[in-house]
């Protein structure tokens, strides 16, 4: 008697388990690896360019903020120094008017500070690639702060309908709402410092749907997660894997915009370490 | 050319799925649903036996307590001036000596407060041989009604040697290695939903050995009886057996708890009737 269930690949689902593993991973040659760098350099440059002006000079950059040897807030009378997160912000919508005051002491500095804006990938990355299952849509958030809050969110969204199928909805007895595949979402927020991919169902006759979450691999506390959405999602597997690939090839396009820049934030840095390493010897 | 994989029967999983569902489920008809009402019943008596004695009598039960209208505890510094809330467990540990008071003013109360202690579980619980196991009960406490605890424990046989699901579908990845189990443990609290606890022996992905396996209650939700289902289906045949086996001998306790239970639906019955005649007289 022929028995109703589902034949489980080891090899199709280590494979589908891998074709996801690919798009969250943090090693090397990877977008979320460069992209760790990539905000990690930025981050770390107003501690490089420290400091803008010499000793008891003093330029003031509006009414919230001076520029003297570092980036100082004005609340209530008192005064603060930013920390880096924030003085990056403030270097990025100042950029002119900050490396107008440093230009009278060091040009060098003041090259690399008018530069800034232009490591805001919201300027540069292309709306949308067009791949072969599926486009990819760099997610504005809307957010008007410096490098949108130091998150990366891109949208693959397949050309075709690919219908949701997942192996709970298969052998379980509860019949839910046919779905689709909406988009798969990579996320990369600076304060994890690893890439989330959602994969977003919709309900085919409504609104409603469903997010699956899957976790970079590399984090200990979510080991089992990519190997327990491959088994839920096995049922697809060959189509995810397909878009997955595909969804891959993107991001890469992606990573290749963003070493490019990374390349000359490297460059800035060095500059400056070479700089701070010359200082201490003369010492 | 032959395919390395499992097959996943969806009847089987689902087999598995309603088997635990079967020792869990809160429905009528099994052992959470009337050991429910048994507590509910018994924790209920002291309300229908009140008055226990006429106005202004009182009978000292011990040092610490005295029993007028309902029982009362004795403080050095306010009197008797505290209800107990613990009524049940006093009425059960001095059944004789409350219903010696009790029997020169009401007879049937008398008899009923006599009958208290033989609603103790741990007095008429006792350990089962069945096909694959046996289900013993687990003694936690020695207050009266075991704290409205009840706890038995299903012991195979022979341990149940097997493999994970994942254990099958991740080689070479670190995941969690299945040896054997050896223990089911049904747990049903007081104010609690019953839980399914499946011991034996797992190797963690970090190289230490476990014994606990997987919890599931009624309050979990269904996804999680899905996940336990699949992840343990590669054991599904003979854990469907000594789940069964299980419950069957759930039963066997689900049984003795009716018997008893209807004894306490008469007693409650008595006194709704007693109530109701007397709003229907005022």
């Amino acid at each position: 008697m022929e028995q109703n269930g589902i034949f489980i690949s080891y090899d199709k689902r280590k494979e589908l388990a891998n074709a996801i593993q690919r798009v969250v991973s943090i090693r090397e040659g990877d977008l979320g690896y460069v992209l760790k760098e990539y905000i990690n350099e930025i981050m770390h440059l107003p501690e490089y360019l420290h400091p803008f002006l010499p000793k008891k000079t003093e330029v003031s950059l509006g009414e919230s903020y001076i520029l003297s040897s570092g980036i100082r807030e004005f609340r209530y009378g008192r005064t603060y120094k930013l920390c880096t997160e924030s003085e990056i912000g403030i270097l990025y919508s100042h950029s002119d008017k900050i490396a107008d005051a440093v230009a009278e002491h060091d040009i060098v500095k003041a090259s690399a500070i008018r530069e800034i804006p232009s490591f805001d990938w919201a300027k540069w990355i292309d709306d949308v690639i067009k791949l072969k299952y599926g486009e990819l849509k760099y997610r504005r958030y809307g957010l008007l702060y410096a490098f949108e809050g130091f998150r990366f969110n891109l949208e693959y969204i397949p050309y075709e309908r690919l219908d949701y199928v997942a192996l709970s909805e298969i052998t379980d007895e509860s019949k839910n709402e046919k779905r689709e595949i909406q988009k798969i979402e990579y996320q990369y927020d600076y304060t994890r410092s690893f890439p989330i991919v959602y994969i977003n169902t919709k309900d085919k006759n409504g609104s409603g749907g469903r997010t699956i979450g899957v976790y970079s691999p590399e984090t200990s506390v979510n080991r089992g997660n990519v190997r327990e959405v491959s088994l839920e999602l096995y049922p697809m597997a060959d189509k995810l894997i397909e878009i997955l690939k595909d969804m891959e090839n993107g991001l890469n396009i992606y990573k290749q915009e963003f070493e490019k820049r990374l390349n000359r934030l490297k460059d800035i840095t060095a500059m400056y370490k070479f700089k701070k390493i010359t200082a201490q010897f003369k010492k | 050319m032959e395919q390395n994989g499992i097959f996943i029967s969806y009847d089987k999983r689902k087999e598995l799925a309603n088997t635990i569902r079967g020792i869990i489920g809160y429905q009528v008809g099994n052992i959470s649903y009337v050991f429910y009402n048994y507590r509910h019943k018994l924790i209920s008596l002291p309300e229908y036996l009140y008055p226990l004695l006429p106005k202004n009598r009182k009978v000292p039960i011990n040092d610490y307590y005295v029993l007028s209208d309902r029982i009362r505890e004795l403080s050095d510094v306010y009197g008797d001036g505290y209800s107990s809330t613990r009524d049940t467990r006093i009425l059960y540990t001095y059944s004789g000596k409350i219903a010696d008071a009790v029997e020169k003013y009401n007879s049937t109360k008398a008899n009923i407060i006599r009958e208290i202690p033989s609603f103790d579980w741990t007095r008429w619980i006792h350990d089962i041989k069945l096909e694959h196991g046996e289900l013993r009960y687990r003694q936690r406490l020695k207050e009266p009604f075991d704290d409205f605890d009840f706890t038995v424990e299903y012991v195979p046989y022979e341990p149940l040697k097997g493999t994970f699901l994942s254990e099958i579908l991740g080689e070479g990845e670190e995941i969690s290695k299945l040896e054997e189990i050896n223990r089911l443990l049904y747990r049903n609290e007081y104010d609690g939903s019953p839980v399914l606890s499946i011991y034996g022996m797992k190797k963690s992905y970090s190289g230490l050995w476990e014994p606990s396996i997987c919890s599931i209650g009624v309050s979990s939700d269904i996804k999680c009886i899905y996940e336990v289902s699949l992840e343990l289906y590669p054991v599904a045949d003979k854990l469907i057996e000594i789940l069964k086996d299980m419950e069957n001998g759930l039963n066997i306790y689900k049984q003795e708890f009716e018997k008893r239970l209807k004894r306490l639906e008469d007693i409650k019955s008595i006194y709704e009737f007693k109530e109701t005649v007397g709003k229907l007289r005022q």
